[in-house]
């Protein structure tokens, strides 16, 4: 797991690509590898091609973006023009699960 | 149901069962069982439950929709929104705060089969070609072919 790296080319297959910071695939950028996990979550402005993304926060998909994989986040923003080839969305209502706490004051 | 100028709405305190089709604008504002077809824009307020397959050319969902969503146009889901099902359309927003579980197919390619679709160029990440991967927790899973 990778805390805070800058990679501005890398070329061969890559398996899988994880941190705990966050991706940022900008306008010419192309992430192709099986499994993102990204903890900070995911800026994508480029390509994006996996079978597996799982992000910790919100992630944006661009307006010229192309993105494909099955996606888990709390949170996503589309803007218009972001194109998305069938992949699953998991986006949860209530990602914390505030709903499910007792109030303020309340015994359990 | 109500028709307001040239919107047809669905009270909130209403309770609707059966097939919908409008030519202009429908809006949901109470609870829909059934199935929505319309050549315009529907919406679904805050606080409606829509339980239905919709194909419409626009889709504005702030409120509940469980069913399959095909736009010809957008769907815009707003920050209350909540869709379970798939979604399939030529552009989508998507705000931060909506929810969205099933599968999701955007781009103006995405409604049309396969095989009308231009071929497909440059590297997969091993994902089975056109597949859908896995089950999808609305009905019909993938991008299927236009019925």
């Amino acid at each position: 797991m990778v805390g805070d790296e800058h990679i501005t080319k890398l070329r061969g297959p890559l398996k899988e690509l994880k941190t705990c910071g966050r991706i940022t695939v900008s306008k010419r950028g192309r992430l192709i590898v099986e499994t993102i996990e990204a903890h900070g979550g995911i800026d994508c402005q480029g390509i994006i091609d996996a079978k597996h993304v799982l992000s910790g926060t919100t992630v944006i998909l661009g307006p010229k973006c192309n993105y494909h994989g099955d996606l888990t986040a709390p949170g996503v923003v589309m803007h218009k023009g972001a194109k998305v080839k069938a992949s699953r969305f998991a986006v949860p209502e209530d990602p914390l699960g505030l709903t499910d706490m007792p109030e303020a004051g309340e015994s359990k | 149901m109500a028709e307001t100028g040239d919107t047809t709405v669905v009270g909130a305190d209403s309770h609707f069962k059966g097939e919908l089709s409008f030519e202009r604008t429908a809006k949901i504002n109470g609870k829909f069982d059934g199935k929505i077809t319309g050549k315009g824009e529907l919406q679904v307020s805050q606080n409606a439950v829509c339980k239905a397959d919709v194909d419409a050319t626009g889709v504005q969902v702030d409120g509940l929709i469980e069913g399959n969503l095909n736009a010809k146009d957008t769907v815009k889901l707003n920050g209350s929104g909540v869709v379970r099902g798939d979604i399939t359309a030529a552009k989508m927003v998507m705000t931060e705060g909506a929810s969205f579980h099933g599968m999701c197919a955007v781009g103006p390619d995405s409604g049309r089969p396969a095989s009308a679709a231009p071929a497909q160029s440059g590297g997969q990440a091993g994902g089975s070609p056109g597949g859908s991967p896995g089950g999808s927790s609305g009905g019909s899973s993938g991008q299927s072919p236009k019925k």
